[in-house]
């Protein structure tokens, strides 16, 4: 009897302690499994069903966030300004919703009686950039008489709250950061733009780390007039441009060394407190230096930053990427290993967060390569930084996407009449079609010829389901919509020098997407806008790392090479199956195979 | 240009507006479009891979599977508010099933139609597992119709003790507390069972 009794009564205690978890589990807190299940061995199997049910609460609760208030201060069209968030001379910022995108966006509107246009041009120079470390604009209007544009909503401070609030940057951090704002600015610099205004104060560290240029608002076209308004924050002005010289490349470059000199010892190179006083100061060569203020740095940093400062525009780095290479140079290769795995996480983290439909998700398996005439023409040897970045930019002539309206599509549908790729291996180039072999090395282009203007797609998958676009991308001559009546190669040329895609990392299969249309694929243009291009793996690092860091990457999440396996996320598939509802679409898959290693 | 109509009294139960809109008044069905649109298209963020939310866009799909089932609304018996939801989100999935078929048999050339005969995974799938969500799914269909909905309404929709208590028609937010606690109980361990 006292058997049985007991038994009841370790059920009964049982029982309790199931359903204690599972109060907890309703209320959505936190649950100590490791303890409960120390207590009641019996309910382990229980409690790690309990446990799951746990974390598809969490994650029905994450995707149902945010949950937006509907008292909306006024509406802007379709947006809902919810609540200010800043207020200029010239413009005001609004934390906002917007209903079509289902999220919160940044509505920058410009001032009563502002010109409507300047704010568009702004908005359309902005929208060819679509790039992790830049802010991504969402689209421009005119609505109810006032201009505005919304743009991704950035949570997180600015790296000069930063400093503010927890002083000096490391050199370590510091570099960290610098790299990844000289991929901004070669996005940047890409796409025809200047930033303008490069300086602590336009650069969040959004939650999480990644690291975002925003306020492009000074941003001008290369060669535009405007380019020697002197619009930024005048500490970190280059001196020429002080001077009234037109802005260029090495001009954000110096910015960007006085952000990073500024982040280690919290002062500018140059100080000032007048506008002819700072012209005097650069005028006289008056000013900190850095081994001075932080003597403590280690040297190839200094010299990195200093290089940047460097008076005279033809002195400093030539672009970005040779400014990227320096600070990735002045790393240790743990140290560089160690910003490499950090910035996979992060962006790992970040595409998790904000990107409901991984369309652009991960490594990119194919970088862009210049042609060996570039490395001919005496440049360092290896690829150049900025060309290998650009696949996660791209640009085009179009207006921003959201404003693209994908006009009714005529009723025969249109089609590329050559779209073969070409594949270069040991200087020797023929066409390849789907199972054709390739390995790690080859160049790929692709040869397209349109009997009539078209707006070209070009996706690539590999057999991990690692997703990217391969086109249109920034800074070629050949943008959407491609012309007509001639055989193109894509992805063009940058400068008159040929680019090509080329094969960087092993996997089994290579699969290729190409899509074409009259218009705009407004599905494809939108969330390639509204999503910037995820880059989980650093492309451009793989050139710099060499063997030795590449093998303490491989551990590193997506940085490993993908396995021979069945898994196939399917994602290109997802794209075509999307679009092959489409009428006036013409879409092309091709495989290639990897040669059997 | 139409005068607005008198909104429904947050007391009214949608069971009760249900009711209502079953004997022909207009303004009950709008309520319950109104009161339960923002429900499931939060849920649908979660529960709808997005394979599908490309095919409809997620909002209309929402829409026309509500409008679908006011419409129907003669054909089904609703006691509770969480039996309606309940239905509604048996519809929508079955909605997206129909779209992804839809879509394979327009598949381009070239496409595999293994990759098609998927429809990737949800959200919930992507954080569990698509085994796990089978074992979930089945487990659910095992519990009682009550404790079905009422675990619907907290994990899945994400509603509030008060807003299951009314659903359910329990008499406060902590019976609904119980009554979810004992149903997640109950199916964590035919989960368990079940995959033993």
């Amino acid at each position: 009897m006292n058997t049985d009794a007991d038994a009841a009564n370790d059920s009964a205690a049982q029982d309790e302690r199931l359903l204690e978890a599972a109060a907890s589990v309703a209320e959505g807190g936190r649950v100590d499994w490791a303890s409960r299940t120390a207590d009641a061995p019996e309910l382990s199997g229980a409690f790690a069903e309990l446990q799951t049910l746990a974390r598809m609460g969490e994650a029905m609760r994450a995707h149902q966030e945010p949950v937006v208030p509907r008292t909306a201060a006024f509406h802007w069209g379709d947006l809902e300004a919810i609540e200010p968030l800043g207020q200029g001379a010239s413009a005001e910022v609004w934390r906002a919703w917007d209903p079509s995108l289902e999220r919160e966006v940044a509505l920058k509107l410009a001032a009563t009686g502002g010109a409507p246009t300047r704010s568009l041009e702004e908005a359309r120079r902005l929208a060819k950039l679509r790039h992790s470390n830049v802010v991504a604009v969402l689209g421009a209007d005119v609505r109810d008489g006032r201009a505005g544009i919304w743009m991704e909503l950035v949570e997180g401070r600015t790296l000069e709250q930063s400093l503010v609030e927890q002083g000096h940057f490391g050199a370590h951090e510091a570099t960290g950061i610098g790299l990844e704002l000289c991929r901004a600015l070669a996005a940047v610099h890409g796409a025809g733009l200047l930033h303008g205004d490069v300086s602590p104060r336009n650069v969040m560290r959004e939650r999480g780390g990644r690291i975002v240029l925003m306020d492009l608002g000074s941003s001008v076209s290369m060669g535009d007039d405007a380019v020697a308004i002197v619009t930024g924050t005048p500490l970190v002005i280059a001196p020429e441009v002080l001077a009234g010289a037109a802005a260029d490349p090495t001009s954000d470059l110096y910015s960007l060394g006085c952000l990073l000199f500024r982040l280690v010892t919290g002062r500018f190179p140059v100080e000032a407190t007048t506008i002819a006083a700072l012209r005097e100061a650069h005028a006289s060569r008056s000013r900190n230096h850095l081994r001075l203020l932080r003597p403590d740095l280690p040297g190839p940093f200094v010299q990195v930053i200093e290089h940047a400062l460097d008076p005279d525009p033809k002195a400093r780095p030539a672009d970005a990427a040779a400014f990227e290479r320096a600070l990735a140079r002045s790393l240790t290769p743990e140290a560089l290993a160690a910003q490499v795995a950090k910035a996979v996480e992060v962006r790992r983290a970040w595409s998790r967060t904000l990107r409901p439909v991984a369309l652009v998700s991960a490594a990119a398996l194919l970088t862009l390569l210049v042609t060996s005439q570039w490395l001919g023409r005496g440049e360092q040897r290896g690829t150049p930084l900025a060309e290998q970045a650009t696949p996660e930019t791209t640009s085009e002539a179009a207006p921003p996407p959201v404003q693209v309206q994908v006009a009714t599509p005529p009723p025969a549908a249109p089609s590329l009449d050559v779209a073969a790729f070409v594949r270069t291996r040991d200087g020797a180039s023929e066409r390849v079609v789907s199972g054709s072999l390739v390995r790690v090395g080859d160049e790929l282009s692709l040869d397209v010829r349109a009997g009539e203007p078209l707006h070209v797609y070009v996706l690539n998958e590999d057999d991990a389901g690692a997703v990217f676009a391969l086109f249109p991308v920034a800074g070629t001559d050949v943008a959407n919509p491609v012309p007509a009546g001639r055989t193109l190669a894509l992805p063009g040329a940058r400068a008159g020098v040929p680019m090509h895609w080329q094969v960087s990392s092993p996997a089994r299969r290579e699969r290729f997407l190409i899509v074409a249309a009259r218009q705009p694929i407004a599905v494809l243009e939108a969330r390639l806008a509204a999503i910037p291009a995820a880059r989980e793996e650093e492309p451009l690092a793989y050139a710099e790392l060499g063997a030795p860091v590449l093998e303490q990457l491989r551990g590193v999440g997506r940085l490993k090479p993908a396995a021979a396996s069945k898994r196939n996320s399917g994602a290109l598939d997802r794209v075509s199956d999307a679009l092959a509802g489409e009428s006036g679409i013409w879409i092309r898959a091709v495989e290639l195979v990897h040669e059997a290693r | 240009m139409t005068t607005p109509e008198p909104p429904a009294s947050p007391m009214e139960t949608t069971a009760i507006l249900l009711d209502r809109w079953k004997s022909g008044d207009e303004r009950a069905r709008e309520a319950v479009f109104q009161r339960t649109l923002p429900i499931l298209q939060r849920w649908a963020h979660g529960r709808i891979p997005p394979h599908a939310r490309n095919l409809a866009d997620t909002e209309d799909l929402v829409q026309v599977t509500l409008l679908r089932a006011l419409n129907l609304l003669h054909e089904f018996d609703c006691r509770r508010e969480g039996a309606f939801l309940a239905y509604l989100r048996r519809g929508i999935l079955n909605a997206v099933r129909d779209q992804i078929r839809r879509a394979a048999v327009r598949r381009p050339a070239g496409i595999e139609p293994e990759a098609l005969a998927s429809a990737g995974p949800s959200p919930l799938e992507q954080v569990v597992g698509r085994d796990v969500m089978e074992s979930y799914e089945a487990a659910l269909a095992r519990l009682p119709e009550e404790q079905q909905e009422a675990v619907l309404m907290r994990l899945e929709f994400g509603m509030d003790w008060p807003a299951i208590a009314a659903a359910l028609g329990r008499p406060s937010p902590n019976a609904a507390r119980m009554l979810v606690s004992r149903a997640l109980a109950r199916l964590a361990e035919d989960m368990h069972e079940h995959r033993r």
